[in-house]
């Protein structure tokens, strides 16, 4: 991962978003399920 | 501290100091000494730009919160990721195609010296001020712990810090970080592991994990819209992208670690790992002082975690009342440990009614233990008028000291002063690299050759350490430090942001409606700050809104010629007039 051509950013950037979401989503049923 | 805890620590910091220092030995030119040639790869990258934002304040004031309000806080830095993809495909080429030194260069091949100026005071004038904060805080540990004078300690860390960074430049820091960082979170997982290990043998992790929730400790996700409300999903996701989009795209701390990337990618993917690395990380800090608050249902904590404060006002004339409060303090902890108890006994029975019965109990303890604890706190008040009266950033270093083990300890205060040390010296090296390129190399000396500017930034490094000292003297009187340093970024992030929004995305706009845009922004934030209610994370969105409308209406009102920016042909590393367009 060290040169630009090796790298598809849209998909690295749909990678970082999508860990987002479900990071949201985890939160979110720890915050309920332990509340 | 016993005599492990003191090798422990002291092996760490020399260690690293001779580290950093050794790194930085050869000679370099200005290249080499403020962006480390730019040959770093993505791996370091990405840990120097966690290390730089994770001082020792994220691990001493986090727990602390997570202790006091829960996990909230973590929805802070939902907007970070979103800030990371933005910037990666913005603000990252431009720079890397410019070769600028720092981020406030790139403004005046778009809005003229004017500007370039502007920023780089308010930059200058932001990162001294918390660079100072963040200096205070392991500071405040020893002085705590060995009851040392906190200026000698102050003086002795700052020192420590400006030894290496001074000597060595970006690159010491950067190399350095990479330790410092694992280091750190070395410290906090095993710090977790023995909170976990502490608790009573009976009570597994998934009961402790229900206690702190029924307490209002797990509470990592808020969709309730409140502008009032300091940590919310909103306010995370908005206003942590906008504090993120400035502090990682504009603040020269954060923009010289990515600037020292051997290519875009490089760059990139140090900003993209750092946006999918940081919530999860942040979760995990908070977490471990949900874990020492589970623990101090078990074993009663103090009234009050400052113990300089506590023995003050227990010689002041208000010991009576304060030792009547500990008394009051002492016996809701008996009562609440019972309601643990049989929250514990309902559960474990799955008796929905009696585990209702004994939540509702325990919560109303609590309260009153609450209540408690601000007396008390408004019994150091007047003890001491202008006193610290919150006790948030010592309830993880209190936990630390009196219940981890021999050797442990002087871990988890290496890992705190790491820390510490890598936030510090990204800091002076940021602010060094601007007063020299920014305000002496283009105001002052144009002509001035590499060896004069890499004299002088070392000289701006030891400046700034003094001025880093000098102001952490006050810094005891700014309550939560996490929130302290946040806040003071949120009043003047929100315009620089502006003015780089206009020079990334608008053609039209001059010098002198950026300009102005910025001042009414600004002027708007400090109303926001001064005269309203609303929680901070919200003056970033209103600086940068603010700043960019102002300036498209103030641009209808000045004359077309303005809309570039002029560079002295003169000027030591001329050349930024070219391509000035976003990628």
């Amino acid at each position: 991962m060290s040169s630009e051509s090796k790298v598809n950013w849209p998909r690295l950037y749909a990678v970082v978003l999508g860990e987002l979401a479900l990071l949201i989503l985890i939160f979110y049923a720890f915050t309920k399920a332990f509340a | 501290m016993r005599p492990i805890d003191w090798v422990v620590l002291i092996g760490t910091l020399v260690t690293i100091v001779a580290y950093g220092t050794w790194k930085g030995r050869h000679k370099k030119d200005l290249d080499g000494y403020l962006l480390a040639g730019r040959q770093l790869k993505w791996p370091t990258i990405a840990l120097s730009i966690m290390a730089t934002q994770a001082s020792a304040i994220t691990f001493l004031s986090t727990p602390g919160q997570a202790y006091t309000d829960g996990m909230r806080f973590v929805q802070f830095y939902l907007g970070l990721p979103i800030a990371m993809v933005i910037l990666s495909i913005t603000a990252v080429p431009i720079y890397h195609r410019l070769k600028i030194f720092t981020a406030y260069e790139y403004l005046e091949t778009r809005f003229g010296v004017g500007t370039r100026t502007l920023t780089s005071l308010l930059f200058l004038i932001q990162r001294g001020l918390s660079t100072g904060i963040t200096l205070y805080a392991p500071a405040l540990i020893v002085s705590v712990i060995l009851g040392w004078n906190i200026h000698v300690t102050n003086v002795v860390v700052g020192l420590l810090v400006v030894i290496y960074t001074a000597s060595g430049g970006t690159k010491a820091v950067s190399r350095t970080q990479v330790h410092q960082l694992l280091i750190a979170l070395g410290g906090m997982a095993v710090a977790l592991i023995i909170a976990i290990h502490s608790l009573p043998q009976e009570v597994t992790l998934v009961e402790a994990f229900r206690v702190a929730g029924r307490m209002g400790r797990l509470n990592a996700i808020d969709f309730h819209f409140d502008p009032k409300t300091q940590y919310n999903f909103w306010s995370g996701l908005i206003g942590g992208a906008f504090l993120a989009l400035s502090y990682f795209g504009t603040d020269q701390s954060q923009v010289q670690r990515y600037l020292t990337g051997s290519s875009v990618a490089e760059s990139r993917l140090g900003l993209l790992i750092n946006g999918m690395v940081k919530v999860p990380m942040q979760f995990f800090i908070l977490f471990v002082g949900a874990m020492v608050f589970v623990f101090y249902q078990f074993v009663a904590p103090p009234l009050f975690f400052n113990t300089i404060q506590r023995a003050k006002v227990s010689t002041s004339q208000y010991a009576a009342e304060y030792e009547k409060l500990e008394a009051q303090h002492q016996t809701q902890f008996t009562e609440k440990r019972a309601d643990v108890q049989r929250l514990l006994t309902a559960m474990r029975a799955h008796d929905d009614a009696a585990t209702a019965i004994a939540t509702t109990a325990l919560r109303e303890v609590q309260e009153r233990e609450t209540a408690t604890r601000t007396a008390a706190a408004s019994l150091i008040n007047r003890t001491q008028p202008g006193a610290d009266n919150s006790d948030t950033n010592y309830i993880f270093l209190t936990f630390v000291i009196d219940y981890l083990p021999a050797g442990v300890v002087g871990l988890v205060l290496a890992a705190i002063f790491c820390a510490a040390m890598s936030a510090t010296s990204s800091g002076l090296n940021s602010l060094a690299s601007t007063t020299v390129v920014d305000i002496f190399r283009r105001l002052g000396k144009p002509h001035a050759t590499d060896a004069e500017c890499v004299r002088l930034s070392k000289l701006a490094t030891i400046a700034w350490g003094l001025f880093a000292i000098a102001f952490a003297e006050f810094a005891n009187r700014l309550g939560s430090l996490i929130e302290a340093v946040n806040k003071l970024g949120s009043l003047f992030y929100g315009t620089i942001l502006a003015i780089f929004l206009l020079a990334f995305y608008t053609k039209r706009v001059s010098g002198t409606a950026a300009f102005l845009g910025a001042l009414i922004g600004e002027a708007a934030v400090v109303w926001c700050a001064l005269a309203t209610d609303l929680a901070w994370l919200w003056w970033n969105v209103i600086g940068c809104v603010v700043g960019v409308v102002a300036a498209l209406i103030v641009q209808r009102f000045v004359p077309e010629q303005q809309g570039r920016g002029t560079r002295d042909e003169g000027s030591a590393d001329g050349g930024l007039g070219r391509g000035t367009e976003p990628a």
